[in-house]
C-alpha cells in the first residue's frame, strides 16, 4: 500500500509542479492586466499562438520549425567548439602543472564575464552575423567546462594511474582509457553547466547580434509586433528545448556511464 | 630475482623538512621465494614495496630485477594493493583484460585467457558485472587475476587483505598459497599482521621504525601446507610479535607525487 502511495506520489509530483506553475502564471496574468490594462499573456492564449505557430503560422516571416532549427544549429556549433576546447585544454592543464599554473587565473576572469558582455568583442571580431553569435556561445560556455574537466583529471586517484602503468599501459592509453573515463562525472558537470550558460547566451545575442533567424530574434521582431502571445510561446519553446536536451541527453549519458559505474556525482 | 642494493628514500613534508623513510635497505628475494614484510605501521614497508614496483625512484641505491635495474612499472612485477583500484568503468571482464589489450593481445586469445584466469582466482560467472557491485574480496580476486592473467614473474602485494573480513582474509590467503603451489612465482608480501607472515612467508623481513633498516630476517622452516592452529606456528607469531613489540610505532605521511598522473613514457 506504501509503495502505491509513493508511486502515484512520484506519479503526480510533475502534474503538481505544472499546475502550480499555470496556476500563478495565470494569476499574474489577471493581476496585470486587471491593474495595469495590458493584454499579459495567459497560459491559454499562449498555448493558442503557439499552436498556430506549431501549424505553420509565420513569425517574423518565417516558420517557428526554421527559427527552431537555426537556434539549434548555433548553439550546437558554438556547443561543440566550447566543449572540445574546454575538454582538451581542461586535459592538458591537468597534467601539465606549467599549463595550469600560466591559464587557470584567465579562465577564470573569463568565468566573471557576463555572457552579453561579449556582444561588443563579438562584433568587432567577426561582423553580424552567424560566427558572432557562434563565438558568444563558445566563449561563455568554455569555461565552466575547462574548469570541471581540469578538477575532474586532478582528481583522478593516483592509483589508477599506477595501477594502470603497472599492467603496461603508457602515453596515449593512459588517456583515453583512464584519465578520460575517470574525469568522466566532473567532463559530465562541465558539459552541463555549459549547455545552460550557451543556450541561454545564444538566445540573447540573437536577440541583440542582427541574426535574423533564431527564437532570440524571434521574441524581439514579436515584440516590436506586440504579439506577445508568440513572444511568450518562443520562451516556452526555449525552456522545453533545454529541458529535453538536460533530461534526455544528459540525463542518459549519465546512467549508461557514471551511474552504472557506481562513480557519485560531482557538482 | 629481487634485490634492494642500500636503498635510501626520503620526502619533503609540509614546513618540516625532509623525513628520512629508509636508510641503507639491502636484502634479496630468490626466485620462487614468498617473503612477508612485517613492520610496525608507517615504517615505510610501503615505500619499499612502490620502490620494487618502480613506482618510485630512490634518492640512493638501486632496485634489481632479474639482473636490470628497475626504473618504471611493468608487467613482469605485478602489484596487488591494499584497495582493490579496480577501474570502475571497465566490467571484471574489462578489468581482467585491460593489461592484455595493452600489449595487443589479439581478441580471441585476451577472451580465453581472460576467462581462464577468472576460473583459477575462483570468480567465474561475474564477468559483466561492474566492480561496485562485488564484495571487498571479490574485487581483490579480480585484482589478482588482473595481474596473473600477464604471467608476471613476481608479485608485489601491498597489505592486500587488510581491509577484509577475517573470514575472506583467511580464504584468500589460502587461494593465493594454492595459486603460488601451483606456480611458484617470486612474491613479496606487506603485511603488518604477525599471523599473516607466520602463515605465509618462507622468510620474512622484519623493518624497524623511519629511518628503517632492516631489523632482522626470519627463515620460517615450516613446510608443506601450515594448520593455522600448530604449536609451531603459535611460537613463530610470539616471537614475532615480541619483536614487533620492541620497536616504537611510527608514521609517515602518505607519499603523492602529481607528476606521476600523465607521466607518458
Amino acid at each position: 500500500m506504501r509503495t502505491i502511495l509513493w508511486g502515484a506520489r512520484r506519479a503526480l509530483m510533475p502534474l503538481a509542479t505544472a499546475a502550480l506553475v499555470l496556476g500563478a502564471w495565470q494569476a499574474l496574468a489577471m493581476t496585470v492586466t486587471a491593474v495595469r490594462g495590458v493584454d499579459f499573456p495567459t497560459p491559454w492564449t499562449t498555448g493558442e499562438s503557439l499552436l498556430r505557430l506549431l501549424g505553420g503560422v509565420d513569425l517574423a516571416d518565417r516558420s517557428i520549425y526554421r527559427h527552431v532549427y537555426d537556434s539549434l544549429a548555433r548553439w550546437a556549433a558554438g556547443f561543440a567548439v566550447a566543449a572540445i576546447g574546454g575538454i582538451l585544454f581542461g586535459l592538458l592543464a591537468g597534467c601539465r602543472r606549467g599549463v595550469e599554473e600560466l591559464t587557470v587565473p584567465v579562465v577564470h576572469i573569463l568565468q566573471l564575464v557576463p555572457g552579453l558582455a561579449w556582444i561588443p568583442v563579438a562584433l568587432l571580431l567577426f561582423g553580424i552575423g552567424e560566427q558572432a553569435t557562434v563565438f558568444m556561445i563558445a566563449i561563455t560556455a568554455f569555461s565552466p567546462i575547462a574548469i570541471n574537466v581540469l578538477s575532474g583529471v586532478k582528481r583522478v586517484d593516483v592509483t589508477y594511474v599506477r595501477a594502470a602503468r603497472m599492467l603496461g599501459a603508457t602515453g596515449t592509453e593512459l588517456f583515453t582509457r583512464v584519465m578520460i573515463p575517470g574525469a568522466l562525472p566532473s567532463i559530465l558537470s562541465g558539459l552541463r553547466i555549459g549547455m545552460g550558460n550557451s543556450w541561454r547566451v545564444l538566445v540573447a545575442a540573437e536577440m541583440v547580434v542582427g541574426t535574423g533567424t533564431g527564437l532570440g530574434y524571434a521574441i524581439i521582431q514579436a515584440r516590436w509586433t506586440l504579439d506577445y502571445q508568440a513572444a511568450f510561446a518562443c520562451v516556452l519553446i526555449i525552456c522545453l528545448i533545454g529541458l529535453v536536451l538536460e533530461r534526455y541527453v544528459f540525463s542518459a549519458i549519465e546512467r549508461i556511464t557514471v551511474d552504472r559505474w557506481g562513480l557519485s556525482h560531482q557538482a | 630475482m629481487i634485490r634492494f642494493e642500500n636503498i635510501s628514500m626520503s620526502f619533503s613534508r609540509a614546513r618540516a623538512g625532509r623525513l628520512d623513510v629508509l636508510r641503507g635497505i639491502d636484502f634479496q628475494i630468490q626466485e620462487g621465494e614468498l617473503v612477508c614484510l612485517l613492520g610496525p605501521s608507517g615504517c615505510g614497508k610501503s615505500t619499499l614495496l612502490n620502490l620494487a614496483a618502480g613506482f618510485l625512484v630512490p634518492d640512493s641505491g638501486r632496485v634489481v630485477f632479474g639482473g636490470a635495474p628497475v626504473s618504471t612499472p611493468g608487467p613482469e612485477r605485478g602489484v596487488i594493493f591494499q584497495e582493490p583500484t579496480l577501474f570502475p568503468w571497465l566490467t571484471v571482464f574489462g578489468n581482467v583484460a585491460f593489461g592484455l589489450r595493452a600489449a595487443g593481445v589479439n581478441p580471441g586469445q585476451v577472451q580465453a585467457k581472460v576467462k581462464e584466469t577468472l576460473r583459477l582466482a575462483g570468480i567465474e560467472g561475474f564477468d559483466d558485472q561492474y566492480p561496485h557491485a562485488l564484495s571487498g574480496g571479490m574485487r581483490q580476486r579480480v585484482a589478482l587475476a588482473r595481474v596473473l592473467v600477464l604471467d608476471p614473474k613476481a608479485l608485489l602485494m601491498d597489505e592486500p587483505f587488510s581491509s577484509l573480513d577475517a573470514n575472506s582474509r583467511e580464504r584468500l590467503q589460502d587461494e593465493l598459497l594454492r595459486i603460488w603451489q601451483a606456480h611458484r612465482r617470486t612474491i613479496l608480501f606487506v603485511t603488518h599482521s604477525v599471523q599473516e607472515a607466520a602463515y605465509l612467508a618462507d622468510r620474512i623481513v622484519l623493518m624497524g621504525p623511519p629511518p628503517a633498516a632492516v631489523q632482522s630476517e626470519i627463515v620460517v622452516d615450516l613446510q608443506g601446507p601450515r594448520d593455522r592452529n600448530s604449536p609451531k606456528l603459535r611460537q613463530l607469531e610470539d616471537s614475532l610479535r615480541s619483536q614487533l613489540g620492541a620497536l616504537p610505532c611510527c608514521h609517515v605521511p602518505r607519499e603523492a607525487d602529481r607528476s606521476e598522473r600523465c607521466r607518458s613514457k
